[in-house]
């Protein structure tokens, strides 16, 4: 995956100045910065929610920011899965219907009981989100990304609402995904803690994606 | 199951609340709209039952039974009819009513099985006075007997129906002239034919009253389906952050807009039903002095207006939906 000079501006002002990022399958970048640098607006347009003013955006050979609108929703059910700072799941439907909702969008064929027992949430299957602990919503929330097997899996602050050892949970969660499976991972955090997990670190400072220079 | 109907069924607490205020405010529409319903047709009642199409009355009275006078003799192909208004006295107590007469035999009003002087009255006359008691005309001093009841309204005046016979003892008694009101049928005369629905209409007071009654039903119907597009508007609103994740990974907005539309139209519909049944027991209940009307077709025809307007109030909002910013529904823009 590649990204070429992507720019954008939010109320006439700069937040990126020309970002170039290459990530290869299996790799886990984490993205840190201070507030208002920018690392949802570029998580966003990874995730084809937002178009950058400029830039290109390839995956495997494919530029995705041409695509139509309906293209662009395919490609976010298909090959790319989000995991949000809160888990934003649909409050009236189980763990199981929960993944069962965006796999019958999809032709994955992955068996979600695999999954979630993968997850560890095997024995909450018919439990609705009110009934599940934060790291439980949260790991629901991973497993729904997961789902349709998407080659991308981006992550904005997936532990901010979790205590340390849960928040350390999901991150080996989406390493693991990273590593075992050949998916490409970026993960926003201000967390410092679970960096350690990740293959590089990289800065956005300034509209500017620079290697941290404490990792 | 589908998603919407999912979210009603596990959100039970939530949907019952809208579909109680859905139901208060059809139920609302209708209820008003059937004792609008009711007043209006109280006014017209005895004619309208008649069974008759053409009235021909007296080329001067404008429509107006009360003001039509026919010298007799009425010709045979012809049903006399009488009409007046009268005030009836019993002891202390005064009551306005309208005498309608037929001839004993004829089919076209209630069974008139009755000797001179005995009529059968609207139930709503009863109360100070019962069956059996005598009442006499203010104005002749002529005496009636009361021998049962009939549904029967005119002006919002209750009926009293007695035979011709009675009719024409009253005019001999009053010292007034032999005349009748109108001769029923359609056989050409001298005199102005008019339809049943003409004479409705030239009821005292009628046309007004129902220039009233739609100015009523429309503000009615009008501000009840705003009201509930504007609930459904905001319903609809409230959720769109939900809706916005949905759409953020891929969820097609036809599946989020059908669950919408099955929770809106379910909801409308049953309330709608319900209303339908509540108004109709209504109807069985209201005591006789309040007139009440419950029109099947009214009610449905309310029913449908209030679902396809909270309809277009659902699926307003999910414009928006087509045009929102997956990413605002997210939040931290420009972070």
């Amino acid at each position: 995956m590649k990204l070429t000079n992507i720019c954008h501006t939010y109320d006439g002002q700069p937040i990126l100045r020309g970002i170039d990022l290459q990530v290869e399958p299996g790799e886990c970048i984490g993205i840190i910065g201070p507030s208002g640098s920018g690392k949802s607006t570029l998580l966003q347009i990874l995730g084809l929610l937002k178009r950058p003013d400029v830039g290109r955006i390839e995956l495997e050979g494919r530029e995705l920011l041409a695509a139509s609108e309906e293209e662009r929703r395919l490609l976010r059910l298909n090959e790319i899965g989000f995991v949000f700072q809160q888990a934003h799941l649909v409050p009236y439907l189980t763990v199981r219907e929960q993944l069962e909702l965006v796999q019958a969008e999809s032709a994955s064929k992955q068996d979600p009981l695999h999954l979630l027992d993968v997850l560890g949430l095997s024995h909450r299957l018919n439990q609705l989100p009110k009934h599940l602990s934060g790291g439980e919503r949260q790991r629901v929330a991973v497993a729904r990304a997961l789902i349709n097997r998407p080659r991308l899996l981006l992550a904005d602050e997936p532990t901010a609402s979790l205590d340390f050892e849960n928040g350390r949970r999901v991150m080996e969660l989406l390493v693991a995904e990273a590593r075992h499976h050949g998916r490409r991972v970026l993960v926003i955090t201000h967390d410092e803690r679970m960096l350690d997990v990740c293959d590089r670190v990289l800065l956005l400072q300034d509209g500017q994606l620079l290697p941290s220079p404490r990792h | 199951m589908n998603l919407g109907l999912k979210e009603m069924w596990r959100q039970k607490r939530k949907f019952s609340l809208i579909f109680v205020i859905t139901l208060l405010i059809v139920l609302l529409s209708t209820l008003i709209t059937g004792l609008a319903d009711g007043l209006a047709y109280d006014n017209g009642a005895t004619l309208r039952e008649l069974n008759v199409e053409t009235f021909q009355l007296a080329a001067d009275a404008d429509g107006q039974l009360t003001r039509s006078f026919i010298e007799l003799p009425t010709p045979d192909a012809l049903t006399p009819l009488g009409v007046k208004s009268m005030t009836l006295v019993h002891g202390t107590k005064k009551q306005d009513a309208t005498l309608f007469t037929l001839p004993k035999d004829s089919p076209i009003g209630p069974e008139l099985d009755l000797a001179v002087g005995d009529v059968l009255v609207d139930p709503s006359f009863l109360g100070d006075v019962e069956i059996g008691d005598k009442v006499h005309d203010f104005t002749s001093g002529y005496t009636f007997t009361i021998v049962g009841t009939t549904d029967g309204r005119y002006s919002h005046a209750p009926v009293i129906w007695a035979t011709q016979d009675t009719w024409e003892a009253f005019q001999t008694a009053s010292g007034q002239p032999a005349y009748v009101s109108a001769w029923l049928g359609n056989t050409d005369t001298s005199l102005a034919p008019m339809t049943k629905q003409d004479v409705v209409e030239a009821v005292p007071g009628y046309t007004a009253e129902q220039g009233t009654f739609t100015m009523m039903r429309g503000f009615l119907l009008f501000i009840g389906a705003f009201i509930l597009t504007a609930f459904f508007y905001m319903l609809t609103l409230q959720k769109l952050p939900e809706l916005g994740i949905l759409k953020a990974i891929g969820i097609r907005p036809r599946v989020i807009g059908t669950a919408l539309v099955i929770q809106v139209m379910t909801t409308v519909l049953m309330a709608s039903l319900l209303a339908t049944v509540l108004t109709g027991f209504t109807g069985t209940f209201v005591p006789d002095a309040i007139p009440f009307r419950f029109d099947l077709g009214n009610v449905l025809a309310y029913g449908a207006i209030m679902a396809i307007l909270s309809l277009i109030g659902t699926l307003l909002p999910l414009w928006k939906l087509r045009r929102l910013d997956a990413a605002d529904a997210l939040g931290g823009i420009g972070q």
